[in-house]
Formats: structure tokens, C-alpha cells, sequence
């Protein structure tokens, strides 16, 4: 191979060169836009709709294009089929100092919507992908141009590996970094492509991986949840994103039935994360605040977390994407950009464990059992009761399926005191599951009965007074733990 | 479509078949093809089968076979039925074999097909052996499902079979993802799925139709009109008179064609794997055919008018038909059929024989294989009274 990887010369070509950077003359400039990831030849040729007329040869592209002088770089492939002809031959340098040998043709018209520029054609043996880069002429460079595509192209950096992240950050770090590591990984999804998704979980991933692997689908959870499943038993790994978890009800039925069920019936793998923003207290109604595990406790073969920090949400989704099993991942709407949450991440590629909880605060007198966006209220009602010298326990279970018994009853051991709060509402919620192993499993250890504290059972009402009622607050949460203190 | 794109259909000078060429793509115009179509007999004549065939002699007695196999192996299961091996229920293709035998003959090994509970047929094409279906219908250890399923309700990837699952319509966007996967690995192979005139009413399919047509992934699904769905009829389940018309809804191609003829089965489906193989997207077929048994065994037909069954059976069953179709034309003779259907008891015999010797699956079996075991360990029954 000439060339490295096709992306990482995009990368660097942005900040390591550019057009008329000193070294000038026969360096390939900027190389600022990438065509459509496609499979080269024909399939190309055909999708993209590329068509001889007369002398000009056209292109459509979905890359910028500014008036200026361009160059294109085409597999000898597409130069075939173009009958393009041949002008002369020039040599290049590449990024990394090497001087190669290409081929110029031309001229190509490319188009953009209403925009056009001419371009040459450059074939450079061993380079297999199509690329679109600026004419090696420093006289032509245009400020502009390259100010926009400087900006296209921030997009295509790579996550910090490390450093400070919120949580929304995390989930994209984590995904970029598997994508990254495993070609087999890609995402579907409605508006994750240019959008970037509804909440920015997935921005930039289609600038960095193509159309192929980012895969903005019609408004079908049913055929998302489906697709995911069938592209999973070919050696995939689909991460799927629900725009909102309150639409998971509409691909049910595919989740419940298909991929719960695959591994059983069959023994076949499906190594598909189900992922999407959940959770009330953001004014968002009754469709747009909905907690879905219990929804899916009752099936066996789906697993489920639900991370409470961003240090927790990149091992998660890093764990549910390397997972050989489906998983279903909550990520708590509120929770993405809240400063609170902002924390410095390692630089390794670590991952959390499945099945795991977490011990988010160490205590003596009472457990509380939460997840998600509770966690934090649970950890605000443990400071105020410090003061009146009552000391909580607050284990995050992270993992809601399948869930980490050993650690709820080694915290009930530990305390003699079991609360559970939740978001979801009370009735028919997890909270009566794990009040339910306490009880049985840990029923000698305990001082008081197993209290609940999670939402009334009703819809998520939408004005905020109805809301904040409808949702535990930490006042409620005070109260039940004073209550249990005392029993 | 931008206009631009259908303003011409010049063929590329330097492509070897014209495919850089702008395609028209259907947009709201309505492309069913009735080539093979079913087709009123001249009068008196019985039905027979499409003559104008790429078939060899050798590939029309294969299909005889299949078809064949199909109909005795269900023979055979209702026979374990009623001597109460079978556990569950019993759901025949009588008088329908040609649609699966037909069109499943027309893909290449390596691709994919996700069949229908009366889509046999298509399982016996795609390699799959009839000791394997005897020991599912009977809850077996041997089965391939290891007594966890019933029925064709299991697959093997390496031969490209997805058994389906009782919600109807589902498979058709687990088929997209299949094809959807295929492409980003780069392999050209296509995927047959099936519904009935029933499963084509579900939200699935047309998530599914629509999804693939949309990525123009090389999906082609077989409607097999037969009729009934459990007793609802067809006028009941969807006010198109076609379901091959539907396919308008996907801006895809539609055809129809008679279900009971397997030659035109076949040629119909090597259309389009061939249109679908070459990257032109999604294709629907209609197979008009007839569901001769009930849902199942049990089923009493009641909403049968008198005398249907009887005219189909009479005058329009596919294996009658394509004997019929190769004694005419001189491609085989009676003892050579007669040879043929032996050969297929033998194997039934044997297979069935197998499939009896099977213990039935051990209890704690059951615990196993909800997750991957070495990380979730199996869900065993708690023991409640131990200590």
C-alpha cells in the first residue's frame, strides 16, 4: 500500500499541510472533502450517478466544493469508465515526505448543489478510494475555502482519548473509538448521519466513517430494530439509536421476540446495542420522558444499563458494542451535558463491566439502590442526611439485566437497610424486583421493611409543577430514609 | 429524483454493459410484470407448465424432487401427528410446494432466504434435511433447535436458512439487516424472503420493504397469495386485488406470477435475483397460489365455500401439473417419477427413523443459552428449600 489508511491521511493532511503552505509546488494540498464511501467501480459509478457529456465529464458529490482549482484523485478504475484523457504525468508528495508518481486527466466538472468547480483527474497507483483535494498550485489558494473546510473537517478529529468529558462526550468517544478499532461496527439509526442525532451523540461519526457504516434510516423502529438483528447474525455489530426510548415500542416486537430470542432458539449471536436517551424531569411529556426497563425485565435475553457518569457511559457502551449479546442502552437525557458530570476520563481503553454496580457512596446506616439520573439525587439526600449524622449508602446499579445481586445484598448485609429509588413508576417497576431478592435472599439481615420510593403511576405529565410532583424528588427521598432510620 | 437524473439513458462508451448509464428509477408509475401470470387453459385443456424454460432435464427432476419430498415429508409429519408424536401443531403447504420449490431453486448457494411456515419446500432446496424438520416437529434433543423451538423455526448461517418466527412480517427487516450486512462485507448475494397475503397487512413488512428499497438492497420478497390467512380471506386482509400492486408503495417492481407452475416460479425469481444481484434494489413477487389444508391440523375449514378445495385439487395442483408438464414434453417417464418418489420414501423412511431414535431434550437443557453462558451463567430453577 502507498498510502495509509484512507482517513488518517484526511486528518492530517488539515493540519500538517495545507494549500499554499510554504513547501508549495508539486505538494498535494489539502485534501478537505471525501467522497461517498462507496465500493469502487462500478457500484460507485452507478449510485453516484456519474455520466460522460460531450468533453466536460460531471460528478455529483456530497463534499464542498468552492470555485477554485481542484484536484480530483480517482481509482484508474473510474478513470476507465470516464474515457478520460490523458494529459501528463506529475510527481507528488505526500504527507509524510514520500514522493510518488500520478497521473493527470481531465478535466472533470464536479458539482454541489449550485456550485461547480473544474478539477483534473489524478490516478495514483495503489490509492483505492476517491478523494477530493485541492490542486497543487500555492498561487491558487483560496482563505476561504480552506477556512470552511478546516471547519468541515474539525468534525473528523478524533475524540481526545482522555482529558474532560461530559457525558455525551463519553458515549461519543466511546463509539468513535470502537468504530475505530473494529471495522464491523457501524450505526443506524434515524438523523444519526449529517444531524449527528437528535441529542449530537452521534455527530461527526459520518464525516469519519462514510454513509456505509452511519446509516440514517427511514422513520421505521420496527426495520431499524430488524436490520440491526440481521446485520448482527452476518458478523456485525450494530449499535442502533432510538431517537428518543419512548419510540423503542415501536421495534417491541423485533426486541423482545427476535433478538431476545435468537441466542435460544438457535444459538445465534446478536451483538447489537440498542441505545437511546430516556428519562423525565426535562419537560419533555409523555413521549418524550419515558424510563423502558421494566418494559423489558420480563424477557429473558436482553441485557440492559444505564450509566450514571461519563466515565461509566464510555466503559458501558465500549462493553455493550464488544458484548456478544443484545443490549439495551439507557442513556439518560438530562444527564448528557450536565456540567456536574463533566470529569477527567482515563487515556486507556477501559471498559465496564456488565452485571457490575457501583458503590457510588460508601455508608453504614441505609442502602439506597438507584440508577441513571436518581443517582444523583440519592447522593444529594445522602449529604443532607449526614448532617443530622445519618450515614447512607448509595450503590449505583448501572447494570439493570442482568442485575448485580451480590452487590445488593452485600450492601444489605452491611447496613440492614434497603431503599430503592427509581424513575420509572412504582407499580410493576425494577424496584419490586430487587425489593423482592432482598426479601427473600436477605431477609435475617434486615432491621426495617424494604421502602420504594420511584414516580406515581401515571404518565410523565408535561408542565412542571405536574412533573415535579409526578417525579421523587430528594424530599421524598428524605423522608423515607428518616423513616427507615427510625424504624 | 432530481430531474437531471432521468434526463437521458445514454449508455457509458467506456462501461462494458451500460450500467453507469442514469437509470430511470420507477417513481410513481406502477411496473408489474404478468409474464407469468397464471393463465386461463384453452378450453378443455388441463393446466401444465411454462415450456419457455432455461431449466436442463437433470434441474426439472430435481425440482420434481423437492416437490415431492415437500408433500410426503408433510404426509409423513401428519402421520407422527396423529399417532401423537408430533407435540405441537401441525401447518401443511398442500397444494402450494411449487412457490417455494421454485423460486428458492433460482439462488445461488450462498444466498439467504428466510421462509414462511409453508415454505418447506425452500428449506429442502437450501440443503436442509427432513430428519432435521421430523425431529423439530417432535421436540427432540436431535433437532437443530435442540427441542427449543418447533418446527422450521431454526437457521444455519453457513447455509444462508433464517427460520422465521411466528410474527409474521418481522423476517422481512431481519432480511434487510442480513443485506445490509452482506454489503458493508462486500459479498453480492441476495436474500428470498416470504410472507403470505396475511403477513403482507403487518407494519413489518412495509418497515422492512420500504427500508430495503430505500437502500436498494437486493431484497426480493415472495407474496404467496393462497388465499387464507388462518380463515380471514384475502378480500378481508387488504383492498388491493393484487399483492405484487404494493409494491408500488416501495417505488419497486412488482410480478406476478402462477404459483402453482414451478418452472415459472423459478424463472421468475432468476429475473429477479438477476435484477436485484446487479444493484438495482428491491424486487416483490406475487405468487398466486392456493392453501388447500387449514392454518393446521386441526383447522376444519368451515369458511370454506363447498367445492373450492375440491377445484384446486381437481384442476390446479402444482404436482399434477409439472407431471403432467414433464411426461408431455417427453423429459422423464413414469417409472422414472415413479423411481423418483421411491427414492424420497426411502429417504423419509430412513430420516424418519432417526428422528424417532432421538431422546427428548434434558430438562435442565432449558437453563441454558439465554445469554452467552460464560458470562451469565445458565438461568437454573432456584432451590427454594435448600439451604
Amino acid at each position: 500500500m502507498l498510502l495509509p489508511a484512507r482517513r488518517d491521511i484526511t486528518a492530517k493532511r488539515v493540519f500538517r499541510s495545507g494549500v499554499g503552505s510554504p513547501s508549495g509546488g508539486k505538494q498535494m494540498g489539502t485534501v478537505y472533502a471525501e467522497l461517498e464511501l462507496a465500493n469502487a467501480g462500478d457500484l460507485f459509478m452507478h449510485r453516484r450517478g456519474l455520466l460522460p457529456e460531450d468533453k466536460v465529464k460531471r460528478m455529483n458529490i456530497d463534499a464542498f466544493v468552492d470555485s477554485g482549482s481542484y484536484m480530483l484523485i480517482i481509482t484508474e478504475h473510474v478513470q476507465q469508465q470516464l474515457d478520460l484523457p490523458f494529459i501528463e504525468e506529475q510527481l507528488f508528495r505526500m504527507v509524510d515526505e514520500r514522493e510518488v508518481r500520478g497521473q493527470v486527466f481531465g478535466p472533470v466538472e464536479i458539482r454541489f448543489e449550485n456550485r461547480r468547480a473544474t478539477a483534473d483527474a489524478v490516478v495514483i497507483k495503489g490509492v483505492t478510494e476517491v478523494l477530493l483535494g485541492s490542486i497543487p498550485m500555492e498561487a491558487n489558494a483560496r482563505r476561504i475555502g480552506m477556512a470552511t473546510a478546516v471547519k468541515k473537517l474539525r468534525k473528523l478529529e478524533h475524540p481526545p482519548k482522555g482529558g474532560a468529558a461530559t457525558m455525551v462526550e463519553a458515549i461519543r468517544a466511546g463509539i468513535w473509538e470502537e468504530m475505530d478499532r473494529d471495522p464491523t461496527v457501524f450505526l443506524i439509526g434515524e438523523d444519526v448521519g449529517v444531524y449527528g442525532g437528535a441529542f449530537k451523540v452521534t455527530e461527526g461519526l459520518i464525516d469519519r466513517f462514510g454513509k456505509e457504516r452511519v446509516i440514517d434510516t427511514p422513520i421505521s423502529e420496527a426495520a431499524i430494530v430488524g436490520a440491526a438483528c440481521g446485520a448482527a447474525l452476518m458478523g456485525m455489530k450494530p449499535v442502533a439509536e432510538f431517537q428518543f426510548i419512548d419510540f423503542i415500542s415501536c421495534g417491541f416486537d423485533l426486541l423482545t421476540n427476535y433478538a431476545a430470542k435468537c441466542r435460544y432458539r438457535w444459538g445465534a449471536n446478536i451483538p447489537a446495542v440498542f441505545r437511546g436517551p430516556c428519562g423525565s424531569g426535562v419537560r419533555a411529556g409523555p413521549f418524550h420522558s419515558l424510563n423502558a426497563e421494566s418494559f423489558f425485565l420480563n424477557t429473558a435475553g436482553l441485557k440492559m444499563v444505564e450509566p450514571s457518569t461519563a466515565h461509566d457511559a464510555k466503559g458501558l457502551i465500549k462493553a455493550a458494542i464488544r458484548d456478544p449479546d443484545p443490549v439495551l442502552f439507557f442513556e439518560h437525557k438530562k444527564l448528557y451535558r450536565l456540567p456536574r458530570l463533566r470529569e477527567e476520563l482515563p487515556q486507556n481503553d477501559y471498559i465496564v463491566e456488565i452485571g457490575k454496580a457501583r458503590t457510588a457512596r460508601e455508608g453504614r446506616d441505609l442502602s439506597i439502590f438507584t440508577f441513571g439520573a436518581m443517582v444523583l439525587t440519592a447522593l444529594d439526600a445522602a449529604e443532607e442526611l449526614e448532617k443530622e449524622g445519618l450515614d447512607l449508602e448509595v450503590i449505583d446499579l448501572r447494570t439493570l439485566a442482568p442485575l448485580d445481586k451480590e452487590a445488593i445484598l452485600a450492601s444489605v448485609k452491611k447496613t440492614n437497610r434497603a431503599l430503592i429509588l427509581h424513575e420509572a413508576s412504582l407499580t410493576g417497576g425494577i424496584g419490586g424486583e430487587i425489593a423482592a431478592i432482598i426479601s427473600q435472599e436477605a431477609f435475617e439481615w434486615l432491621d426495617a421493611p424494604v421502602l420504594r420510593v420511584a414516580s406515581i403511576d401515571t404518565p410523565v405529565p408535561y408542565s412542571p409543577p405536574l412533573e415535579d410532583y409526578y417525579l421523587p424528588q430528594v424530599k421524598d427521598v428524605l423522608d423515607a430514609a428518616r423513616k427507615l432510620a427510625a424504624y | 429524483m432530481a430531474s437531471e437524473n432521468q434526463t437521458t439513458n445514454r449508455k457509458s462508451p467506456g462501461s462494458k454493459n451500460g450500467r453507469s448509464s442514469r437509470r430511470r428509477r420507477p417513481g410513481f408509475q406502477m411496473r408489474i410484470s404478468t409474464k407469468y401470470a397464471p393463465r386461463k387453459p384453452a378450453d378443455g385443456q388441463p393446466r401444465s407448465c411454462t415450456k419457455d424454460t432455461s431449466l436442463t432435464h437433470e434441474q426439472m427432476l430435481e425440482l420434481y424432487r423437492y416437490l415431492k419430498l415437500t408433500r410426503l415429508v408433510e404426509e409423513r409429519i401428519v402421520n407422527l401427528y396423529r399417532q401423537t408424536k408430533v407435540v405441537g401443531g401441525v401447518y401443511r403447504s398442500l397444494g402450494q410446494e411449487a412457490t417455494a420449490v421454485g423460486s428458492a431453486y433460482a439462488l445461488r448457494p450462498d444466498d439467504f432466504i428466510t421462509p414462511i411456515i409453508r415454505d418447506l419446500g425452500a428449506c429442502f432446496v437450501k440443503g436442509i434435511r427432513p430428519r432435521e424438520i421430523l425431529a423439530q416437529y417432535m421436540a427432540k434433543a436431535w433437532g437443530p433447535s435442540g427441542g427449543k423451538d418447533l418446527n422450521v423455526h431454526f437457521g444455519y448461517l453457513d447455509k444462508g436458512f433464517i427460520g422465521p418466527i411466528s410474527h409474521l412480517g418481522d423476517m422481512i427487516p431481519v432480511m434487510t439487516g442480513i443485506l445490509l450486512g452482506a454489503r458493508m462485507q462486500k459479498k453480492d448475494i441476495v436474500g428470498l424472503a416470504y410472507i403470505g397475503d396475511g403477513g403482507a397487512s403487518t407494519g413489518a413488512f412495509y418497515e422492512g420493504m420500504n427500508f430495503a428499497a430505500v437502500q436498494r438492497l437486493p431484497l426480493i420478497v415472495i407474496a404467496e397469495h393462497n388465499y387464507y390467512a388462518y380463515s380471514t380471506p384475502t378480500n378481508l386482509q387488504t383492498a388491493v386485488r393484487n399483492l405484487a400492486e404494493k409494491a408500488a408503495a416501495f417505488g419497486i417492481p412488482g410480478y406476478i406470477v402462477d404459483g402453482n407452475d414451478v418452472i415459472a416460479c423459478y424463472e421468475v425469481t432468476k429475473q429477479a435475483v438477476d435484477y436485484a444481484r446487479t444493484g438495482r434494489g428491491a424486487v416483490l413477487i406475487e405468487a398466486k397460489t392456493y392453501r388447500r389444508k387449514g392454518h393446521a391440523e386441526h383447522d376444519d375449514q368451515r369458511y370454506v365455500p363447498d367445492g373450492e378445495i375440491e377445484y384446486w385439487e381437481k384442476h390446479n395442483d402444482p404436482i399434477d401439473r409439472f407431471e403432467r408438464f414433464l411426461l408431455d414434453q417427453k423429459i422423464a417417464t413414469k417409472e422414472r417419477l415413479e423411481e423418483i418418489t421411491a427414492e424420497v420414501t426411502r429417504q423419509i423412511d430412513e430420516d424418519s427413523e432417526w428422528a424417532e431414535s432421538s431422546p427428548m431434550p434434558e430438562p435442565e437443557g432449558a437453563a441454558y443459552g439465554v445469554f452467552d453462558n460464560s458470562m451469565v451463567s445458565p438461568a437454573f430453577r432456584p432451590r427454594v428449600l435448600e439451604k
